[in-house]
């Protein structure tokens, strides 16, 4: 880690303008992304302002559309270089999405576990060493992991008690969405003529809402004026979330989206069988949700840890193994295409095992589940924890090996793993589920939790090397290289 | 002086010492010089200045740190149109008010003095160029309707 007080001038490379670019003098700083925590937002949101004004001088104007922690993020970020930006967003208020969850917890460095910046629970932590953060960054400070809707209030207030520099950042609240959508279409659309064609029509300006919410919450009803910007950020979101239990079945059984409020964690105890589909970071962190006593899976470690040193010990002496692993993992990913993370999760199904095998930890990890007669079948495609972090894979193999290694644990949730099988039919009647599967199985749950993640069509789908409208397109992915914790002055 | 003239007393000062020239010496003869002190967000004015004067060829940019003052700007020979510029805080450049005149890959901005340099570093048409571009690193239109569509 750099202890650093010293000014280091410190610019661009231009790698964020192409890993985000999506269409003429237009970027995308949301979707399909695979690094994509709260903190990824921020830097990603960073990263691309500072390129924009390193590699273009000449962009003074900046049109955002999107109000959450990316489009926060860069609209600060721009008044901080100098550039002017208006931000445009559909909903009342910002950090609308995190706003909503009040009971799944995010820290900002949860997912460098095992690493011990894990444990930092400010942002951007000046105490960490790591270096000194750039003046616009979102900060905020907490003990343990946030409330997602805690956060969100948080941060809005640190936007809210914010002094801008000139260039003052514009916000439009409550804009409807055809407006956003019509302009950046003819944006697009006119400096894309003007480089194939020469056309030297001009860019139409962005009328500016009349009717909007401000910052403050009140509504404005006033002419605004009009906005010509050089650059478009769309900031708007993941992409669509796929919660229904079939893909090709929008009408049928349907899961709550990952950023609603669920009652997965409504009572002590967990009576209920629930289906959790999916293998990806939410559907871990739903597992762990529901089979521990715990709101996240670093209080879960945490708990396992406490009062029990041998434990402690046999963890830390597991740490750099599991570090590197981890870090040759998200390596691999930046220059391969396909699934490299199988590699890790063997290994790390390995080290459960083994460990599972002491007997002080599996009743330790036995005496953090959940107290009841629920069932937890978590229905996924082997091989489909693909990118999930190492925090929650571990957790969740720790888990299983210490359940397959105890074998029973009464009044206490079980945690039943049904692999290799996929959904055949789904129904519901009077909010019991009944499930089919292609094993034969059929369950009949209470609950059911779809975590498929965003759409496949948008993930990695913004890098596109065609030189021509006849060259023939080559997907590439710049979204799987490792963003820094903070950007540094 | 004003806090541009400051750091451009600076530049030159280091440039006539033969010293290397890079945000950190700046600051340093900037501190000594400066009677108000420096502001928190004094790099981003000396950005500013930097490049107004790389606009004009009085410096240029070596790799990503280090900043050459030429002879003209060592002699002092600043023109009249950059002290302007200077003096009231914006950037002097060929204008580009909007991308209705110029757009960004079009020829609109200054070329580095010394033809090249690093784009990502310095500004040159090389990256506008490729920003502007409708298909590199783009997505098809069809794809890039969807994602508009997400705008909900």
């Amino acid at each position: 880690m750099i202890a650093s007080t010293a000014v280091v001038y410190r610019s661009g490379n231009g790698l964020a303008l192409l890993a985000n670019k999506c269409a003429a003098r237009t970027f995308d700083i949301s979707t399909g992304m695979v690094y994509a925590s709260i903190r990824d937002q921020i830097v990603r949101a960073q990263l691309l302002i500072r390129d924009l004004k390193t590699s273009d001088p000449q962009c003074r104007k900046i049109l955002i559309v999107g109000a959450g922690v990316a489009g926060i993020t860069a609209a600060a970020c721009a008044s901080q270089f100098g550039i002017e930006a208006v931000v445009l967003e559909t909903g009342d208020k910002p950090f609308q999405l995190q706003s909503a969850a009040s009971n799944r917890r995010v820290g900002p460095f949860m997912y460098e576990w095992p690493s011990i910046v894990s444990e930092f629970q400010n942002y951007p932590n000046d105490d960490s060493g790591l270096c000194e953060a750039l003046e616009s960054t979102p900060t905020w400070t907490a003990d343990s992991p946030h409330m997602a809707s805690d956060l969100a209030d948080v941060l809005s207030r640190w936007l809210r008690g914010r002094t801008f520099q000139e260039p003052v950042p514009r916000f439009f609240f409550g804009v409807a969405a055809e407006v956003a959508r019509k302009y950046v279409k003819e944006f697009v659309t006119c400096v894309s003529k003007q480089q194939t064609d020469g056309s030297k029509d001009g860019v139409p300006a962005l009328e500016l809402p009349a009717d909007f919410v401000a910052l403050d919450g009140q509504r404005i009803n006033g002419k605004s004026g009009t906005y010509l910007p050089d650059y478009v950020v769309l900031a708007v979101g993941m992409g669509t979330e796929r919660v229904f239990l079939i893909d090709n079945e929008p009408n049928g059984v349907k899961g709550v989206p990952f950023w609603s409020q669920d009652d997965l964690r409504a009572n002590c105890r967990m009576d209920w069988e629930v289906g959790v589909f999916g293998g990806g970071d939410g559907a871990l962190q739903d597992v762990l949700r529901l089979v521990t006593k715990h709101d996240h899976p670093l209080t879960f470690i945490d708990s396992l840890e406490k009062g029990a040193d041998s434990i402690k010990a046999k963890l830390n002496a597991l740490r750099s193994t599991l570090e590197v692993l981890e870090q040759q993992s998200r390596l691999l990913a930046s220059w391969s295409s396909g699934p490299v993370y199988d590699l890790i999760d063997s290994r790390c199904r390995e080290l459960c095992k083994e460990l599972s095998s002491l007997p002080r930890v599996a009743d330790k990890v036995m005496s953090q589940m959940r107290l009841g007669n629920g069932i937890v079948y978590h229905v996924y495609k082997e091989g489909q924890f693909g990118r999930a972090y190492l925090l929650n894979r571990f957790c969740v193999h720790l888990i299983h090996a210490c359940l397959q290694e105890k074998k029973a644990i009464g009044g206490k949730v079980r945690y039943v793993r049904l692999s290799s099988t996929l959904v055949r039919s789904a129904s519901e009647h009077l909010g019991t589920f009944k499930v089919a599967l292609d094993n034969g199985q059929i369950l009949n749950l209470d609950r059911v939790v779809v975590r498929y993640g965003p759409n496949r069509d948008e993930q990695e789908r913004s890098q596109l090397v065609k030189i021509s409208a006849e060259t023939k397109a080559d997907r590439m992915s710049m979204s799987a290289i490792p963003l820094p914790f903070v950007v540094a002055r | 002086l004003s806090r541009e003239q400051e750091i451009i007393a600076a530049l030159i000062a280091l440039g006539k010492a033969k010293k290397s020239i890079n945000l950190q010496s700046l600051r340093q003869i900037v501190e000594k010089i400066s009677k108000n002190g420096l502001r928190e967000n004094w790099e981003i004015s000396a950005r500013q200045v930097l490049r107004t004067l790389e606009g004009v060829g009085l410096v240029r940019f070596k790799g990503y740190e280090f900043i050459q003052a030429t002879d003209n700007l060592i002699k002092a020979d600043l023109p009249e149109e950059v002290k302007e510029a200077i003096a009231t805080g914006s950037e002097f450049a060929p204008q580009v008010d909007s991308p209705t005149t110029s757009p960004p890959g079009a020829g609109g901005g200054a070329p580095p003095p010394d033809g090249g340099g690093p784009d990502g570093a310095n500004g040159g048409d090389g990256f506008r160029e490729v920003l502007g571009h409708p298909y590199l690193f783009s997505l098809p239109e069809n794809e890039f309707d969807e994602l508009l569509d997400a705008i909900r």
